[in-house]
């Protein structure tokens, strides 16, 4: 009898397990089934009013104050949340970009006259960085700041997003674990790197295991918090991996003004190498300029090596030139199409940024400014229509910068989102840049070429694009270059889809388009591969004595061709190398 | 070795034409160095002494020392350094024709020093594509010692005969070294200079030497 209801247990047993694999949910039957793509839009008609135009305000600003002032402050705080404006009881963060007369000198007078203003107008100041005052302040004193003659320019603050979501198999790969267990040669100890990033989270738990025992901090933050986020643990986690010896610096940062004054920082620490795998929209002209450009500068004049993440672009980029066959003032994407779409999952965030190329001179503080005026919708697509979300329609008469942002949007449906952009007041036809954010597969009429986030620009930066650590295939996401001044970029290509305590190990589901962004994976994105390039940088510095030009040379010399035969815009020089060539 | 071989030649044939005893000796020393990274060892030695009076000889020696290097980073690397210091002295004997005869002896020379990395260092970097290579330069030495003749068997004339020799001499030496690391790939090449090397080393050794 028992023998029997074993043996019933086992065929159960037996038809449950074949029942499970037999029907176990295939990686397409768990994907959401998504519609085809909307055909050609034609906005013929469609206008969009200029309801803000003080040209001393960004446009959100301008519009957060318009909403506070109209509907309330209700109102404003939905708004603030819906873009991602920095919003709480004190005010709203801002920067007022003081004019400079004397910056020659190295004096900010009118940078002193503006934080006197921000307090006389209730604000509060949070940081500052030559002619950059960076303040909270009440919405209502807005219009008070920008009309003080001091005042060039009141802004949101740019911020950074970093560019992953992924052990740092990343040193067998290139063969830094060769380079370890030599000694070091006329040099003693391990140089001092940085990783600047937007925040530790449970830095503290890796601290003498997958981090040195102990690391420097220090958070610029307004808040002062270094663990806003988690991502910059893990790169810390492979520089320590590929150089153990090094001494960890972790700085974080939340906004620009925050981000300058960190890099001053870094660099009377005596830093040697900086990894960055953070990336910036609609912060430089594509041609290695802008202020985040700047930074890098300034690092490589104190001679440091600056290894930034190229950016995970490539498949949320659009640029063309304005084309509008039908002359009813909107951009042509594709002929006969006016709306360039992107799908977005449920819940997921999206955001659209746009610039193009009218920034005028870079002056070493601000761009000159554009005189182009062109404009932008957010659309999505539900009920087989496009509805508009929300516009951008910042004013360019002459001083702001050519950018439009519209985000942060959700839906609680997966769906397809678009952009249309106007010329509002343009005596030529610009090249236009569009970043979408938060898309799953490649925008509508995607251009990876080009799809570098500032710093990844700069001449300065040693571009790391990402490849598989597996078989060094090119990663869909990489950003590509060239930059818009036509130097190639990436300047190498480093591993990606690594493991970390961090993020996970690489046994874990493969973050692929559209996978949720806190899903347990292994560490992806040329966030993994900014930091692997920092710490090959920093091991070789540690075990040579090349000076810091040369162990770029040697990198070069040594980098794995892939792709196209020699440097190309996908992988750069190659993939990262320093096994023996 | 041309020109040692030569002044070897010089001082027997003056002594042989002036009838003045000379001493061919051969010797064994331990070699001390004085800097904490270059290791101790056993240097055989030769001389040559040619007696221009009794109390006073001119001496050709020479030596062959060769230390391993433990290395450090503002020094030579591991390795192995030979040093050939050939040295001409002048030999005070103090109460020549005794069983027992002091010296006190002073000179100066040139160091045929070399310097060889440690294999398994030049691999491991050749393995990683790089060339490793340190080298040191010839250069200059001093002499001063003092010893003992003790005579096994005495000769005819003083400072002839077989003796059993027993020194302490201080050797002083100075050197520069150089280095260089070259990437195969790019040709970036690090190079450095190894200024002031020390070579100071006390010698303490026995030796046998024959008068005619």
């Amino acid at each position: 009898m028992k023998k029997q209801k074993f043996n019933l247990l086992f065929v159960v047993f037996c038809a449950a397990v074949f029942g499970l694999i037999l029907f176990a949910p295939t990686k397409a039957s768990l994907q959401v089934t998504r519609p085809d793509i909307p055909g050609p839009v034609d906005l013929r008609g469609v206008e969009m009013v200029k309801d803000v135009l003080n040209p001393k305000i960004e446009y959100a600003l301008g519009k957060l104050y318009h909403i506070y002032r109209t509907e309330g402050a209700d109102k404003a705080r939905e708004f603030a949340g819906q873009r991602d404006i920095d919003l709480d009881e004190n005010g709203v963060c801002v920067v007022a970009e003081a004019v400079i007369q004397n910056a020659s000198l190295g004096l900010y007078l009118e940078a002193s006259i503006v934080k006197f203003q921000v307090q006389a107008l209730g604000g509060k100041i949070e940081t500052t960085y030559q002619n950059l005052v960076q303040s909270r302040l009440p919405i209502p004193s807005l219009e008070a700041l920008s009309a003080n003659p001091a005042v060039k320019f009141v802004r949101l603050p740019l911020k950074a997003a970093p560019m992953a979501e992924i052990v740092s198999e990343g040193v067998a790969v290139t063969g830094a674990d060769l380079w370890q267990s030599i000694a070091a040669y006329r040099n003693t100890g391990g140089p001092n790197v940085c990783v600047l990033d937007a925040g530790f989270k449970g830095y503290k738990d890796l601290l003498g295991t997958e981090l040195p025992a102990s690391v420097t901090t220090k958070s610029f933050r307004a808040d002062g918090n270094l663990e806003a986020d988690v991502h910059g643990a893990a790169c810390a986690e492979i520089v320590h991996d590929m150089a153990p010896n090094a001494n960890l610096w972790l700085v974080n940062f939340g906004t620009d003004v925050e981000q300058h004054n960190a890099v001053d920082y870094i660099i009377s620490q005596g830093v040697k190498v900086i990894s960055y795998s953070m990336g910036w929209w609609n912060a430089g002209d594509g041609k290695g300029t802008g202020p985040i450009c700047a930074d890098v500068e300034k690092a490589k004049a104190a001679g440091i090596l600056w290894s930034s993440s190229a950016g995970n672009a490539a498949e949320t980029h659009w640029e063309g030139t304005f084309t509008d066959a039908d002359n009813d003032g909107w951009l042509d994407f594709a002929s006969g199409d006016e709306i360039l779409s992107w799908w977005v999952p449920a819940y997921t965030l999206t955001a659209v940024f746009i610039n193009w190329d009218d920034w005028g001179n870079w002056n070493g503080s601000t761009y000159s400014g554009s005189n182009q005026d062109y404009n932008a919708t957010l659309y999505y697509y539900y009920g087989g229509t496009w509805r508009a979300a929300a516009s951008s329609i910042g004013l360019q008469s002459g001083s702001q910068w050519p950018t439009e942002d519209i985000g942060y949007w959700y839906a609680t449906s997966g769906r397809y989102w678009g952009v249309g952009i106007k010329k509002f007041a343009a005596t030529r036809n610009c090249k236009i840049e569009v970043f979408a954010y938060g898309n799953s597969g490649a925008v509508e009429y995607n251009v990876p070429q080009g799809s570098l986030l500032s710093p990844a620009d700069s001449p300065s930066a040693i571009t790391v694009g990402a490849t598989d650590w597996q078989d060094d295939s090119y990663h869909y996401y990489s950003s590509q270059g060239p930059t818009h001044d036509g130097r190639t970029k990436p300047d190498f290509s480093a591993p990606s889809g690594v493991s970390t305590v961090t993020y996970g190990a690489t046994a874990s589901p493969v973050m692929g388009k559209g996978t949720a962004l806190n899903a347990p994976a292994a560490f992806y994105g040329t966030s993994a591969s900014a930091p692997c390039m920092a710490g090959a940088l920093a091991l070789l510095l540690e075990k040579t004595p090349y000076s810091a030009a040369q162990v770029r040379n040697i990198l070069n010399a040594r980098a794995l061709d892939l792709g196209d035969p020699g440097e190309d815009n996908k992988f750069g020089k190659g993939r990262l190398n320093l096994k023996k060539k | 070795m041309k020109k040692i071989g030569a002044l070897c030649f010089m001082v027997l044939s003056l002594s042989m034409a002036s009838g003045a005893a000379i001493r061919l000796g051969i010797s064994s020393s331990y070699a001390k160095h004085l800097e904490s990274n270059f290791g101790n060892g056993l240097a055989p030695g030769f001389s040559l002494a040619y007696d221009v009076t009794p109390m006073f000889a001119v001496e050709v020696r020479g030596a062959l020392f060769a230390s391993t290097v433990t290395g450090s980073t503002t020094s030579l690397s591991q390795g192995k350094m030979t040093m050939v210091p050939v040295e001409i002295a002048v030999v005070a004997r103090f109460g020549a024709g005794k069983k027992l005869v002091p010296y006190a002896v002073v000179g100066g020379g040139y160091g045929l020093h070399s310097f060889k990395l440690d294999s398994q260092i030049v691999n491991d970097w050749s393995n990683l594509g790089l060339t490793l290579s340190e080298s040191i330069k010839k250069g200059a030495t001093i002499l001063i010692g003092a010893g003992l003749d003790y005579a096994l068997k005495t000769g005819p004339k003083p400072g002839q005969g077989i003796f059993l020799n027993f020194e302490a001499r201080y050797l002083m030496g100075k050197t520069d070294g150089s280095w260089s690391l070259t990437d195969n790939a790019s040709q970036e090449k690090a190079t450095g200079v190894l200024g002031g090397l020390k070579l100071d080393s006390l010698l303490i050794g026995l030796g046998v030497k024959y008068g005619f």
